[in-house]
């Protein structure tokens, strides 16, 4: 008890001594901050509710007949049923999805397709971009040599089961061909229907085009 | 928006019995709206920004199908129902729009599960083709 105590009051005594043989403005003139700054404790009551109450004893609060009738009427049950019953009659906080749709980003990484031209040539140029930085691999080329002399794709799968959506292929591509579509409703019922094929990636472009151009409008503030 | 039942009683007025059968066995609720247009599957849209509905429930469609799905919306109308646009395909100035020399595909609804269904395919031949051996005629 009085090795604790012994520190504390040297250093109370110490520090109310400088305080009243110092002016303020010499302390801060000549000192850190440690003296100017301490404020003394706010002394007196304390704030309404900063202490917890001490909790009952058995023979204190509501009599054993009270807390009987709260157990066995369940009326804590009852209050609870009450706030559920309550939200019948507000409005729901949730949308009904197959017929009102949350907000779609215009940079969505969706669903891909490849894109084409306006004049309908198909964009991809087989650089292998796409393929080279696919981190889930998910992306095979094969190329070959038009009749016409240009270099087109034979091959462009995607196996949508590895992809990992993180939108690499889209920003590799020199010429804007494979994009992420917003389309999210492509589910399917076996694991073959989602190994797409060139066929399906270049119906999936001619059918989203309109979309793709809402998203690159929107963005290309930013780009 | 609240699900009172002076709502109910007064959007049933505007919309009529039909819609309403039709409303409460698709989207659980009595909705009334501006029809905003109808995408080239037959499906209709729908928008309400006037009253008191709850934000991302100001725009619907009434599905053409009693089975419906999402992907038998017109791509650029489901656009406009996730609120990606605030111009209805129908309202697009042209340089909106997109050009294109090619026509624009029918609406093909997800055919999973169907006949309709995507079937992968190789659109290459084969690289690697089986050995098939032949055997020289004995002499001796």
């Amino acid at each position: 008890m009085v090795l604790s105590t012994a520190p504390l009051l040297l250093r109370s005594s110490r520090t109310s001594l400088l305080r009243n043989t110092l002016s303020p403005a010499t302390i801060r003139a000549f000192s850190g901050s440690a003296f100017v700054a301490a404020k003394p404790a706010p002394s007196g009551a304390y704030p309404k509710g900063f202490r917890l109450p001490r909790p009952e004893a058995w023979d204190e609060g509501e009599s054993a007949l009270d807390r009987a009738g709260r157990l066995y009427l369940m009326t804590e049950l009852f209050r609870g049923m009450y706030v559920v019953l309550e939200q019948y009659f507000r409005a729901p906080y949730t949308i009904y999805y197959p017929f009102e749709k949350g907000p779609i980003s215009p940079r969505f990484r969706g669903e891909h397709a490849l894109r084409r031209y306006p004049s309908g040539e198909e964009r991809c140029i087989a650089c292998k971009l796409c393929e080279a930085i696919c981190p889930a691999l998910a992306i095979t080329i094969d190329a070959e040599e038009r009749i016409d002399g240009s270099r087109r794709t034979t091959k462009y799968d995607i196996d949508m089961t590895k992809c990992i959506y993180c939108g690499l292929c889209q920003e590799s591509c020199p010429v804007d061909a494979i994009v992420e579509t917003p389309n999210v409703e492509y589910s399917t019922e076996t694991r073959e229907e989602l190994l797409y094929n060139k066929e399906k990636l270049l119906a999936n472009g001619d059918k989203w085009e309109q979309e793709i151009q809402f998203g690159l409008d929107a963005d290309s503030n930013y780009r | 928006m609240s699900s009172s039942l002076i709502r109910v009683i007064r959007n049933i007025r505007r919309v009529g019995l039909k819609d309403y059968f039709r409303q409460l066995n698709a989207i659980g609720d009595t909705k009334y709206g501006r029809l905003v247009g109808v995408d080239r599957y037959g499906n209709k849209f729908f928008e309400n920004t006037t009253e008191d509905e709850i934000h991302m429930r100001t725009r619907w469609v009434q599905y053409k199908e009693w089975y419906y799905d999402v992907s038998q919306i017109e791509p650029g109308w489901h656009g406009w129902l996730g609120y990606l646009v605030d111009t209805p395909p129908n309202q697009l100035s042209p340089e909106q729009k997109t050009v294109r020399k090619y026509p624009t595909p029918e609406v093909v609804p997800n055919g999973t599960g169907t006949r309709n269904a995507y079937v992968p395919y190789s659109t290459v031949k084969p690289k690697v083709s089986m050995w098939s051996p032949t055997v020289k005629e004995r002499t001796a």
